[in-house]
């Protein structure tokens, strides 16, 4: 295991609590963190606040760090502890930033490992570092993946399988062949194999939903209660319901478990032509969150008739809306013509919300797309498979900018390690007989 | 008899090289060998180098060994391989004069000071207190010594198979060794392999006109850093395939051939399958290529590389006379299998001393491998361990970052062998910074603290690496005009098309005359300077784990924290550093850390770790 380059994790557990703790650690952390932290100025384990911002000056979050200077650390290697907002999507897209600057996201007691390493762990301590190493895989992932995942193993081995037979045809192709070479007969192979790489990262990405937290966005005219849906959504009073239009000026939002799925429901401002400065603001966020969202609950009530803006919402996101209409206390009668999705409510007196309920669950599994066979247990498998895409883009690239073999053969062996890195075993044995079996070598 | 400093047995590859380091570090050393005419013998094919073999000759000659200028001196065709395919891939490859090369041997072993070369055979070692005292031999007697180097190749209880007849040897025509089973009550773990060889063809019975040529490449590609230039005449190798008929033979006689009738159950290499086998699991392909490589100036005999076979010498000869070329050629020596025993190698240590005997080394195809150059990396490194302890020196290692023969003896030694063991570059995991340009750069060093490399050669060593240096610095100020800008020659350098030849015409005459000698060392840093870089820091990080001990003899079992599964691991493998435990397969991060708070309580409680 790399025990040179810096790594970060997230400390705190995952899920929703009002402050998330990351902890980064490695020797060249100086270095590689200049220009996202202002370490040099900052002085050892004094509490800090400090406006993260990605390299385009946009702001990340408010935080505070403390830095630590080797050996004085939980390492003993130079460290730094950051407290963020807490919450799953900004924890995760913290963890993502640091993670694209170079940080590697740390194996499961790496930390402590490390701290072994340089002696900081006193005995008895130690002693419980295999069950801190196993408690901190993401057991909860595990177990709400656990039922979904029935065909792992065979998707796992068919690429395991097509990765070794390609890395053995080129490895033979350097070593076995006196001939010259045209490497750009594995273009079409990498390439397949990229393809599938990326479709097991995005499904982790669609399953990694369920338990990180689907974003569900409710949004829809002012006043047709948005707000009161949401809070018999989440239970609890979090959103202010008044009757006055447009109270909701800025995006509200609450992860709730239905069932073994987390989903994260944010409610929005209504979308309305304003005036207000406030609101408007309020209303480009909505947009923002619709865009993003994995699902849309459109409201409307059975007083409204939908308008152009209404139908131009509903048809640009057609694949991905609900339809709620709300408010039928006051007419049993209105139905919505010429859609698919449309539950009808009350949210004042919690009618048909059990029906929402459930269809929401049921399109949030149909999203992450069960019967798809996802290889992917755990963040960390996650990266390492992110990392054998990398690897396999370069090659590709190094392909058409028509670069030798060996230059090839030493992207792919990047992929090679991460392979190995999740099936915990060498793959030359498993290389050298697929060679062996297709290739009569000679001389 | 006089007493010996270090007995070497066996005067194959790996026997000349350990004797020879032995001796040259001033240590009174002896070789005993069978026949004292056939050291330095090729007992295969008659070439040196190749794919990753290349690497290790270079390797072997940066230590101050013997092979690559043997195959420079003995050289008749020279060839550079893979020039296109990277810098990790390029090797070198020459045909030798078996037999000039087997008289330069020779010569140089009976030449050296402090070596005395014996004609015996070693019959047993002479052990006491567990640690090896010298050897008892046929008709010598006794001999002493304070270490010994077994490099007893294919000898041992070796059985020769021609089709269904089969008789001990160790090579066609020599007898073999029983030294195996006296070596089982030492506690050496006895396994048995397979190989095999071609029949060798009359020269005047082959019809060369009809084949296609192979010459050398030129400027003529050589081995040693002393720059040797090859003073025998050159000689083609020529080309040639199997056919349908060739096939039809071998599957029609599969029934005679001790391979097909479970007469050989040991496991040979996958990698250099007899003829048998490329037709049986190769049955789609419809035909095979032959090398038709000269085994020396004045040998009549031709050595058909391609067709190793153990089928009855009948069967060989109608075989031979089906392939094209070859229809009228006579077979002087037919080709034959062999069983061997070799010792299981996760027994020795990393200076390829035994764990179970002190002072007793083991190199060569006894140890599970399979080549000349892999038999002569293990022969330089044993000699120089044998030397070291004799002086009561610490033990010279190389790790699998540094050399091949890093990677070759750590295979051996932590995962032992199932098949022959062969070198390719793939097991390598950093290969680009371990190429044949860089052998030279890589171990020069070593050897010189070693002793193995004079003044002369450290000077011209030392010259070399400065004017590395400073062409490199040369092209980083050097500016050239490319299209309508002005970039850095080295970084122009770096674009795909562009080769350092194309930037010979911008440098003044004194960098360009530097540069001459060193081309390709400077074109492959430059080039793949952001790659290389990438694979050292890499390599720094496991240098970090490498240098944590385990201490031999660990109980694994009683270590808290670590399963049955693990301890049974790490005991079959007892890996000497956490760095090699860790690869260990199926040893998790988990395990290295129980390791690690082992070794404090250790450490902290007064035991030496």
């Amino acid at each position: 295991m790399n025990t040179n380059d810096v790594i970060i994790a997230p400390a705190s557990s995952a899920g929703t609590g009002a402050i998330s703790v990351f902890r980064i650690s490695g020797k060249n952390l100086k270095e590689l963190l200049s220009g996202l932290l202002p370490l040099e100025d900052t002085e050892p384990r004094r509490i800090r606040k400090f406006l993260l911002k990605d390299l385009s000056g946009r702001i990340i979050d408010e935080i505070t760090f403390i830095r630590y200077v080797a050996p004085a650390s939980y390492t003993g290697e130079d460290m730094v502890e950051i407290f963020s907002h807490g919450g799953t999507a900004n924890t995760r897209r913290i963890l993502e930033f640091f993670a694209s600057r170079g940080l590697r996201i740390a194996e499961p007691g790496e930390f402590t490992f490390r701290a072994l390493l340089n002696g900081k762990l006193s005995l008895t301590k130690a002693e419980s570092i295999d069950k801190i190493c196993k408690s901190e895989n993401i057991a909860e992932l595990d177990s709400a993946l656990e039922g979904y995942t029935g065909k792992t193993d065979e998707e796992f081995e068919d690429l395991y399988r097509r990765f070794t037979d390609l890395y053995g045809d080129i490895i033979a192709e350097a070593e076995f062949s006196e001939d010259e070479t045209d490497i750009s007969r594995f273009r079409v192979r990498i390439e397949e194999l990229a393809k599938r790489v990326e479709e097991l990262v995005n499904t982790y990405e669609r399953l990694s939903m369920l338990y990180e937290g689907a974003d569900i966005v409710i949004a829809g005219k002012t006043n047709v209660g948005k707000s009161s849906l949401f809070n018999r959504l989440v239970g609890e009073e979090r959103s202010i319901v008044t009757e006055i239009e447009g109270t909701t000026r800025d995006v509200v939002d609450k992860k709730v478990y239905f069932g073994n799925i987390a989903l994260r429901f944010a409610d929005t401002a209504g979308l309305r032509e304003s005036g207000d400065v406030v609101e408007l603001l309020g209303q480009k966020k909505t947009h923002e969150e619709i865009k993003k969202a994995a699902l849309i609950l459109y409201m409307t009530d059975v007083e409204k008739t939908l308008d152009e803006a209404d139908k131009r919402i509903i048809s640009e996101y057609r694949d991905r809306i609900i339809l709620v209409v709300n408010k039928i206390d006051l007419s049993e009668s209105f139905i919505l013509e010429g859609y698919d999705r449309v539950f009808y409510i009350s949210a004042k007196y919690d009618r048909g919300t059990e029906d929402l309920k459930r269809g929401i669950r049921d399109y949030i599994l149909s999203l992450a797309d069960l019967n798809s066979k996802s290889v992917l247990f755990s963040r960390r498998q996650y990266n390492l498979f992110v990392n054998i895409r990398t690897a396999l883009l370069k090659a590709l690239k190094i392909i058409d900018e028509r670069g030798v073999l060996d230059i090839i053969i030493s992207e792919l062996s990047e992929a090679k390690r991460s392979f190995e890195s999740l099936t915990g075993n060498s793959m030359d044995e498993d290389i050298y007989s697929g060679i062996f079996s297709r290739f009569c070598i000679g001389k | 008899m006089k007493d010996f400093d270090v007995i070497v047995a066996g005067g194959g590859h790996a026997g000349i090289e350990a004797s020879l380091a032995s001796a040259r570090l001033g240590l009174k050393t002896c070789l005993i060998t069978i026949n004292a005419d056939n050291i330095g013998q090729m007992s295969c094919n008659p070439a040196i180098g190749g794919l990753a073999k290349g690497h290790l000759v270079r390797e072997i000659d940066a230590l101050g060994g013997e092979m690559g200028k043997a195959a420079d001196y003995t050289g008749i065709q020279f060839r550079r391989l893979n020039t296109s395919k990277g810098p990790a891939a390029r090797a070198t490859r020459a045909q030798s004069d078996m037999y000039r090369y087997r008289e330069y041997m020779k010569s140089v072993v009976m030449n050296t000071e402090n070596l005395l070369v014996l004609m015996d055979e070693v019959t047993d070692i002479i052990v006491e207190a567990d640690t090896v005292r010298g050897v008892t031999t046929k008709s010598s007697g006794s001999i002493y010594s304070k270490a010994v180097v077994l490099t007893n190749g294919t000898f041992l209880n070796g059985i020769i198979h021609i089709g269904l007849q089969h008789h001990p040897g160790g090579r066609l025509g020599e007898p073999a060794s029983s030294l195996s089973e006296n070596l089982k009550k030492y506690g050496l773990t006895i396994r048995r392999l397979k190989t095999g060889t071609c029949p060798r063809l009359k020269k005047q019975t082959i019809n060369f006109d009809v084949l296609d040529k192979q010459v050398s490449d030129e400027p003529l590609p050589t081995f040693s850093f002393d720059n040797i230039r090859p003073p025998l005449p050159l000689l083609p190798c020529f080309v040639t395939y199997t056919n349908e008929t060739t096939h039809n033979i071998i599957l029609k006689n599969l029934d005679r051939s001790p391979l097909y009738t479970g007469k050989i159950r040991s496991i040979g290499p996958r990698y250099c399958p007899s003829i048998e086998d490329k037709v049986v699991k190769f049955s789609h392909h419809n035909r095979h290529q032959i090398f038709l490589e000269p085994t020396g100036l004045n040998s009549v005999e031709y050595y058909p590389n391609g067709i190793s076979t153990s089928l009855p010498f009948d069967v060989q000869t109608e075989i031979v006379h089906s392939i094209k070329g070859l229809e009228e050629a006579e077979i002087i020596r037919p080709g034959y299998g062999i069983e061997y025993d070799f010792f299981d190698p996760t027994e020795l240590y990393h200076s390829l001393m035994s764990k179970k005997v002190k002072n007793l080394f083991l190199a060569g195809q006894i140890n599970g491998t399979s080549g000349y150059e892999e038999a002569a990396a293990q022969g330089i490194i044993a000699g120089i361990n044998a030397a070291l302890a004799v002086q009561n020196k610490e033990p010279f290692t190389l790790s699998r970052t540094e050399a091949y023969i890093g990677i070759l003896i750590d295979d051996l030694v932590t995962k032992g062998v199932d098949e022959p063991y062969r070198m390719f570059t793939s097991r390598a995991e950093f290969r680009l910074n371990l190429r044949e340009d860089n052998a030279d750069i890589r171990l020069t060093p070593y050897a010189r603290d070693i002793g193995l490399i004079d003044d002369e050669r450290y000077n011209r060593f030392e010259k070399k690496k400065k004017d590395i240096e400073k062409i490199l610095i040369y092209l980083q100020d050097l500016r050239i005009r490319a299209g309508d800008e002005k970039v850095k020659a080295s970084v122009y350098l770096k674009r795909p098309e562009v080769k350092i030849e194309n930037l010979t015409a911008f440098m003044d005459k004194e960098h360009r005359e530097i540069l001459e000698s060193i081309k390709t060392e400077v074109e492959t840093m430059v080039k793949f300077e952001g790659y290389l870089e990438k694979e050292r820091r890499e390599i720094e990080r496991l240098k970090e784990l490498s240098r944590i001990r385990l201490p031999k003899n660990t109980d694994f079992s009683s270590i808290p924290g670590i399963s049955r599964e693990v301890a049974e691991k790490l005991k079959k493998y007892s890996p000497s550093t956490l760095e090699e435990a860790l690869r260990i397969p199926g040893i998790t991060p988990g395990a290295i850390s129980m390791l690690i708070i082992y070794l404090k309580k250790e450490r902290d409680s007064g035991n030496p770790a």
